[in-house]
């Protein structure tokens, strides 16, 4: 019943950031971070299993474990910087959030390179 | 036909691979990059598995995912070389920065005509380039003139007007002076003191604690 517990929290931190934001809206940016980050420790000890099984599929089909940490480290990326966009917008700071996602695609591409040169240098090497 | 099997499963196994991840991607705008890398990843997978079976051969050419594969250093060494270098270049400083400052005191110090400064070693603090403490190493005994270095050599005046050098005869045998030397250490009280007087002015003058100066004889 976690997924209650963590509505629950959501709905009250909403109400509440609602509320504050008439009268004071920098502290509903306050909030709707901690809301944030309160749900996402409720549900950081079950990524780990998801992770799990992912190492499992990756090993059944001969992926090397470089590549898995590779793509669960553009997602981490991904998911920072998509949840720090959103409090921004929240906060009325779009221009921070358009650079925060500049600079999360900057990293992800920089991850991605060596991946990039790996198939290019494999497809090259199909061609006779 | 049981190569064929397992390349199959694999390639299944790539693929439930695939549609896991992709549930966990974020809906924002993210979205598009992490599944290209992704879709890399898949291509680079289905690659490996298919090399497999038509030639192992060609899974060992396969690049290792790092950035060395581009054709530069890994980072890992450029950034050790960098450190390594800047490392250098601070000693470097410190050391040039140590000999300035050690010229300077000498020079303050040897001003006045009655002690002798030989020596002064300058700590820098390697943070914040602070000094952290001075030592000037006085001559015990008395000073040595100006044309001190006259003393053991002869000099005649040439028809220019210059000096010329005489031979100097090197004579081998038991040292016979030895008194010479048991005056090292030795400062008078008025030495002292004047080091003392000269240590607390360098102290001002570098605006020091009068504990980071320090002087010594010998």
């Amino acid at each position: 019943m976690d997924i209650l517990q963590i509505s629950g929290i959501a709905l009250t931190g909403a109400v509440l950031a609602v509320v504050l934001k008439q009268k004071s809206p920098p502290m509903a940016v306050l909030l709707s971070i901690a809301v944030g980050v309160i749900i996402f420790l409720l549900v950081l000890g079950k990524i780990g299993a998801i992770v799990d099984i992912l190492q499992q599929l990756s090993e059944r089909a001969d992926i090397s474990t470089i590549y898995l940490g590779t793509l669960l480290k553009i997602i981490g990326i991904a998911y920072i910087a998509d949840f720090i966009a959103q409090i921004c917008r929240d906060a009325d700071q779009g221009a921070f959030a358009t650079k925060i996602e500049l600079a999360a695609k900057i990293m992800v591409l920089v991850l991605a390179v060596p991946i990039v040169v790996a198939v290019l240098q494999a497809l090259l090497r199909l061609v006779p | 036909m049981d190569v064929l099997r397992e390349l199959i499963q694999t390639i299944i196994v790539i693929v439930v691979l695939a549609v896991l991840v992709e549930m966990l991607l974020p809906n924002g705008d993210m979205r598009r990059y992490v599944k290209m890398v992704i879709g890399l990843l898949i291509i680079m997978a289905v690659l490996q598995a298919a090399a497999g079976v038509v030639n192992s051969q060609f899974m060992q050419e396969v690049p290792a995912v790092t950035v060395s594969d581009t054709g530069a250093p890994p980072l890992e060494d450029i950034m050790a070389a960098g450190e390594e270098l800047s490392a250098i270049n601070r000693d470097k400083a410190e050391q040039q920065y140590c000999e300035g400052l050690s010229g300077q005191v000498l020079a303050l110090v040897n001003m006045n005509s009655e002690v002798q400064a030989v020596d002064a070693r300058v700590n820098v603090d390697r943070e914040n380039s602070d000094i952290k403490e001075i030592t000037i190493v006085f001559l015990a005994g008395d000073k040595e003139p100006a044309g001190g270095a006259k003393e053991g050599l002869n000099f005649t005046d040439n028809e220019s007007g210059a000096l010329d050098v005489q031979p100097v005869v090197v004579e081998l045998g038991e040292k016979t002076d030895v008194h010479e030397f048991s005056r090292v250490n030795e400062a008078t009280p008025e030495q002292k003191k004047i080091a003392a007087e000269l240590t607390g002015v360098i102290a001002e003058f570098y605006n020091l604690k009068p504990d980071q100066v320090k002087y010594e004889f010998q």
